[in-house]
């Protein structure tokens, strides 16, 4: 996977604020997750525009960090969704 | 009888200015076209599932259900119809009909129809105000619920608490006037003359935890995935239907109550020890 990969997020996916934390439902599965606050900004990103480089612009307008880094905690986020079917690439 | 803050008339059409009711008459069985099946578990030992004429994922108004237990009896009704008609099976009789019917039927269609979110809980109220106990099973739910009872609180629900939010608050509506202190199958228990008469806001909910008998009571605050996983597993009709409208509001309700988890020692000469320790609890909450 790159920035440069074709997100797909399947409509079964819902994402709702409890408190201060967002947690994602897999409405196929019934399993949910607790996105931590990095991942909330990747998600919320990746709802509007399913694109890496736009997250990643996202993630270094919001955190000091340099681009490098910012890459590698994207794409490292990306494959755990991956690894658990929550996406898929086209 | 007012069952879930509806109306209940049998046999005979009465028009209500106020639509919130039901008549519920019985018919020969429906023989519409029901190619749809959900199969219900955990029934008190019998088959019970749930037809229609269309699929579940999104229910419509006008949309057919019929709910069937087995050898017992068949509740069917179209959506937002506020008609239920029923037909007995071999082993069906009133008692069997009114505990399907207050039990589980109502809770289902009320479900369906985007009505109420129910809780599988205890409720009671503590100076006016809903408390809710929800656990794992077995976990004492009844049996604390059965003890606020029997010191004169007045009973909100002894199994299933149905919510919905309205001005920003999470109302607890009143089921059903009985209560079941003992396991018995298809039973709803014995009447009690202390029910709410009204749905109010949500106090508190407590999780209860069982803990060792000669450990101390704690109240520890539930937040983000935790409270919600709680009230998830609280979750009394968990059906593959409108699941978006399911967890938005189970969200809803997570964010607009508060909830503690409470060890409770497993020591029933205890009990009256924590009756008061929660008693105490829910005063000093008013005060803050």
């Amino acid at each position: 996977m790159t920035l440069d990969s074709k997100i797909i997020i399947p409509d079964s996916l819902f994402l709702q604020q409890v408190d201060d934390e967002t947690i994602l439902l897999d409405t196929n599965t019934q399993e949910y997750f607790a996105l931590n606050e990095l991942g909330t900004l990747i998600w919320d990103v990746l709802s509007f525009r399913q694109d890496l480089n736009a997250v990643k612009d996202a993630v270094l307008e919001k955190y000091d960090v340099d681009e490098s880094t910012a890459q590698k905690d994207i794409l490292a986020f990306m494959e755990m969704l991956l690894e658990k079917k929550l996406i898929s690439l086209g | 009888m007012k069952l879930y803050e509806y109306e209940i008339t049998y046999e005979q059409e009465v028009c209500f200015k106020n639509q919130k009711s039901f008549l519920v008459a019985e018919a020969d069985e429906n023989v519409l076209d029901t190619s749809f099946c959900l199969f219900l578990y955990n029934n008190q030992n019998r088959e019970v599932c749930l037809t229609s004429d269309r699929c579940f994922d999104t229910i419509v108004r006008g949309q057919f259900i019929c709910f069937k237990v087995k050898n017992v009896i068949a509740f069917c009704t179209y959506i937002g119809s506020r008609k239920i008609l029923y037909s007995y099976k071999k082993e069906g009789t009133k008692s069997l009909r009114d505990y399907w019917l207050y039990h589980t039927f109502l809770p289902i269609l009320l479900t369906l129809e985007d009505v109420y979110y129910v809780l599988h809980a205890g409720a009671v109220e503590i100076g006016g105000v809903p408390v809710l106990f929800v656990a794992d099973s077995f976990g004492g739910k009844s049996t604390l619920t059965n003890f606020f009872i029997q010191k004169n609180h007045c009973m909100i629900s002894d199994d299933k608490v149905a919510t919905y939010e309205y001005e920003g608050k999470i109302f607890a509506v009143p089921s059903y006037p009985y209560q079941r202190p003992y396991r018995q199958m298809e039973d709803l228990g014995v009447y009690v003359e202390n029910f709410a008469k009204k749905s109010k806001p949500i106090g508190i909910i407590f999780h209860l935890q069982k803990s060792q008998p000669n450990a101390s009571i704690e109240f520890t605050p539930l937040q983000g995935i935790e409270k919600f996983k709680v009230l998830r597993y609280a979750t009394d009709i968990d059906l593959p239907v409108n699941q978006k409208s399911k967890f938005t509001q189970l969200s809803s309700i997570a964010n607009k109550t508060k909830l503690y988890n409470i060890t409770i020692p497993w020591d029933l000469n205890r009990l009256e020890e924590v009756y008061y320790a929660i008693v105490q609890f829910i005063q000093h909450q008013h005060k803050g």
